[in-house]
């Protein structure tokens, strides 16, 4: 594939852009170092998921199309969020199918999954010395199936894995439970709160029983909600999302 | 029957597209030997294990090593524990030894049908149970084990992989619930 | 209504008992994962499973009356029953034809569904629930809590203060095994006396009129073959066109329910023994309501094995109870909606939408998509709460316009950087009950790139 012919649609989605912006600049700057033609809509704002999830898909409608008209002249999209990625595939099916949500569908990838699917990405020359606990986010890990389920009787796969296996310092730690969900689930985690910061805790514990200094995952949703718990009971470990541990090349 | 007829009506008013059931495809039973994952599968399902000698014969075993057993190859005992027999009777049953007709590898299943004994609470009311199994018995999974049962002539027939257990309190397995408290194969 | 949220809330209290629920389910879900690796063609299998219940549902009528021909032809008598209610008169009256007050019954989710434990009880009549989980709680007066698992709430110490009262084991103990013995010695009484004998069905294959039931105690067959009378209840969706579909079925049930690679038991009922008498009841109560629709209907080809609960995150952290249905967890999420819409409509939203459920279920049912379909149920016949889907408008409203989001999230933005913590925290934030908010950063990623990148492509 000819890097400099594809144009790519950065999708930063609202929380991100929001209250993370440090993760929507490493998944640029990653892409721009790969020498990716990299455009970002500047009006963009939502997948729908809320209001979708609450089930309200009908209300998303208006959000959804403003979506594929901000991104449908791209010829893909990345994003740093399997669970949004997910929603736009999945669940943009109430659409009318044109030609144009057809395409934006098909072309609207996860960070790590455009990394190797499509471009084929060997050594990111990742220099990261610190122990990492991966949390394998749902959306992402069975949705868009980044990884292998730890139900399905089929042969091991973890793109994440994969991209971080030549990481220079970088030590994965195995998990008690190697994907349990973290118990953000969007609205879940407002409408039911005490399973929720539950969940949450439970999987903190399990990255700090196996001394992970950093959590990390294809979502900054499960990492908000896994920080909001580690700063309230001020727990020692911290939150990184892929992106930014993807982006730490030395230059 | 209006309930009936009201059911069915229901079911065929909803027109469902009708999706072709398909062949099942069976793996060829090579001969291949089950045996010692047959033995495995029986002691996780909690079975005691004895194999016979070719020399050796099945009866006298039971006789020496568990005397007192009621062994389904005497006529008598077909006569004593038949139809005519009272629960009260068939209660205080202590071991007992029946033929099993088809063995499983995979899990440890043997298939026993009422044809071999002559009342259908006996492998379970019995305290302990024995079951006669041959090596030329033996089939990998379920999918053989099922093609070889003689359906026309059946009335009741029942898998048993192992003694009766239960973990219900706690998630603690229990050897002994309601059927036998102990189940040998004789192989 | 149920308030699953509410529920789970006082699950919660005991953190520690719930991390034993929770732990506890989690070992079942590991014994499954054993099971089913053992086992290559797993996927396979599920694949094939499923198509066999897909195939089935499509003609159901069909195998139903193939089934019963069957049955019919080997001296069984076939019962049809519309709803709970006929169903329970329909068990009544075989019971009442044959002047019995005795009844013993093996583990049916069909009859808890249907109430016929109250029912037959305020005929006069005793039903004894032989499941050593059933039996304990009906000890206690409670639903299960898990359909394969009826007890699995409970600690050994409370079903031993349970016994001590109900069968006079010793005061204070506890060991499983003594507590279990205790009570097989009390139902073997009740197995001896009793006229009547109730199973559930696993599974009804169409070629042969046979009625599968799996038990690990032995519990269906003491039953059967000491009374005079054995009646097996079916939902119209356990039937099977063929035998060798069993062979797919006996492989995963186990495997998928308790890890097991078979049950101890699997029987296959044909005929009745001479001079007794055997009966099945096909229920529908409501199942062909699922049936009529599309995105709905694969949740008929359940085969109870509850493993979807066991690998449920949230279900092991809430306890069965917490549904408020028959059948709890994921499966209970989507089946209940489907009876009744209003009383059930928080279940679809008790869960994260893992999909773990999915991935695990032996039959392939969609469960996390059909969660998200309900939810959509919900909302279309206005049943959601009136603030959920008032924010959901605002939200969309703000969402589709560019600058009032962007607006919105300065605003929220620049309130959490400066509003003291007391009146952030307060308690309409539920998201702060048990974590801190975001740091607001001083600038969105939409700032940023406006101010660092030149090129921008609008």
């Amino acid at each position: 594939m000819n890097h400099f012919k594809v144009t790519i649609g950065l999708f930063i989605p609202c929380y991100i852009d929001q209250f993370y912006p440090q993760v929507g600049i490493a998944t640029l700057e990653l892409l721009e170092k790969l020498g990716l033609d990299v455009g970002y809509p500047l009006l963009q704002t939502c997948c729908g998921q809320p209001m979708a999830n609450s089930g309200c898909e009908k209300k998303a409608v208006k959000v959804y199309q403003k979506f594929v008209k901000n991104f449908s002249s791209f010829d893909y999209v990345v994003s740093p969020s399997g669970s949004c990625v997910y929603h736009v595939r999945e669940h943009y099916n109430i659409l009318e199918q044109t030609e144009q949500v057809k395409k934006v569908r098909q072309s609207t990838f996860e960070l790590c999954e455009f990394l190797l699917d499509i471009l084929k990405v060997d050594d990111l020359q990742i220099h990261f010395p610190h122990k990492v606990g991966i949390h394998q986010s749902c959306h992402g890990l069975r949705g868009l199936k980044i990884g292998t389920g730890s139900e399905l009787v089929t042969k091991k796969q973890s793109k994440i894995h994969s991209l971080l296996a030549k990481a220079e310092g970088l030590e994965i730690v195995e998990l008690d439970r190697e994907d349990e969900c973290c118990g953000f689930g969007g609205i879940f985690s407002i409408f039911h709160p005490d399973v929720s910061v539950k969940m949450g805790k439970d999987r903190v514990a399990d990255h700090e029983r196996h001394w992970a200094e950093y959590i990390t995952a294809t979502d900054m949703s499960c990492l908000m909600h896994l920080e909001g718990i580690i700063r309230r009971q001020n727990r020692p470990v911290k939150v990184k999302h892929i992106a930014e541990i993807l982006n730490t090349a030395r230059r | 029957m209006k309930a009936r007829e009201t059911i069915l009506n229901r079911i065929k008013g909803i027109g469902l597209a009708s999706i072709q059931l398909q062949e099942l495809e069976l793996k060829q039973t090579d001969a291949g030997n089950y045996l010692p994952e047959f033995i495995v599968s029986l002691r996780n399902a909690g079975a005691e294990v004895v194999q016979l000698a070719e020399h050796e014969n099945a009866s006298d075993f039971v006789k020496e090593n568990f005397p007192g057993t009621i062994s389904f190859e005497s006529i008598e005992s077909w006569k004593k524990y038949g139809s005519g027999s009272t629960l009260s009777m068939l209660d205080k049953l202590e071991s007992v030894f029946i033929e099993g007709q088809i063995a499983v590898a995979e899990n440890g299943a043997i298939w026993v049908s009422d044809r071999w004994f002559p009342n259908r609470i006996i492998p379970f009311i019995t305290r302990r149970l024995i079951l006669k199994i041959s090596v030329n018995d033996l089939v990998p999974t379920m999918h053989q084990a099922y093609t070889r049962i003689d359906w026309s002539e059946l009335s009741y027939g029942v898998f048993i992989a192992g003694p009766s257990k239960t973990a219900d309190i706690e998630q603690s397995l229990v050897i002994g619930a309601h059927g036998p408290k102990s189940l040998t194969v004789l192989i | 209504m149920i308030n699953h949220a509410k529920a789970a809330k006082a699950f919660l209290r005991n953190e520690k008992r719930t991390d034993w629920h929770d732990q506890a389910l989690w070992f079942v879900r590991q014994k499954r994962d054993r099971a089913v690796n053992q086992l290559p063609e797993w996927e396979q299998l599920r694949e094939t499973a499923s198509q066999i219940k897909g195939a089935t549902l499509s003609k159901l009528a069909h195998h139903l009356l193939e089934f019963e021909r069957q049955a019919l032809q080997n001296g069984v008598y076939v019962h049809w029953a519309n709803d709970a209610e006929d169903f329970n008169r329909c068990v009544l009256k075989i019971i009442r034809k044959h002047n019995a007050t005795k009844v013993v019954k093996s583990k049916s989710m069909l009859t808890e569904e249907c109430h016929l434990n109250p029912f037959l009880e305020c005929e006069g009549i005793e039903v004894v629930d032989t499941d050593l989980g059933e039996r304990i709680i009906q000890f206690r007066n409670e639903p299960p809590s898990h359909i394969v698992l009826p007890a699995i709430h409970l600690k050994k110490e409370e079903i031993g203060e349970l016994f001590h009262v109900k069968l006079g084991t010793e005061a204070g103990a506890s060991d499983p095994t003594y507590l279990t013995h205790a009570a097989c010695a009390h139902l073997r009484e009740k197995f001896l006396q009793a006229e009547v004998a109730i199973t559930g069905v696993n599974f009804a294959v169409a070629e042969t009129g046979a009625v599968v039931v799996c038990t690990n105690e032995g519990n269906a067959d003491m039953g059967v073959n000491a009374a005079k009378v054995q009646i097996h209840c079916m939902g119209i969706e356990k039937v099977i066109p063929r035998t060798a579909d069993l062979a797919v079925f006996t492989r995963m049930l186990a495997r998928s329910a308790t890890g097991q690679a078979v049950t101890t038991y699997t029987s296959h009922y044909l005929k009745p023994v001479p001079g007794k008498e055997m009966h099945v009841i096909i229920v529908d109560n409501g199942r062909t309501d699922i049936l009529k629709k599309p995105q709905f209907l694969n949740s008929l080809k359940c085969i109870r094995c509850g493993a979807c609960m066991n690998t449920c995150p949230v279900y092991r952290r809430s306890g069965g109870h917490s549904y408020g249905s028959t059948i709890p967890g994921p499966i209970g999420s989507i089946l209940a909606p489907g009876s009744d819409l209003k009383q059930y409509r928080d279940l679809p939203f008790a869960s994260s939408l893992c999909g773990s459920c999915s991935n695990v279920c032996p039959v392939k049912i969609n469960i996390h998509e059909q969660l998200y379909s309900w939810r959509q149920e919900v909302s279309s016949a206005r049943l959601l709460r009136t603030g959920k889907s008032i924010t959901m408008s605002v939200m969309a409203k703000i969402l589709s316009n560019s600058s009032h989001y962007q607006a919105v999230g300065l605003i929220a933005r620049r309130l959490l950087a400066r509003l003291p913590r007391k009146m952030i925290y307060n308690s309409f934030n539920v998201w702060g009950l048990g974590r801190e908010l975001p740091e607001p950063p001083a600038s969105s990623f939409n700032q940023w790139y406006r101010q660092n990148r030149k090129n921008t492509k609008l």
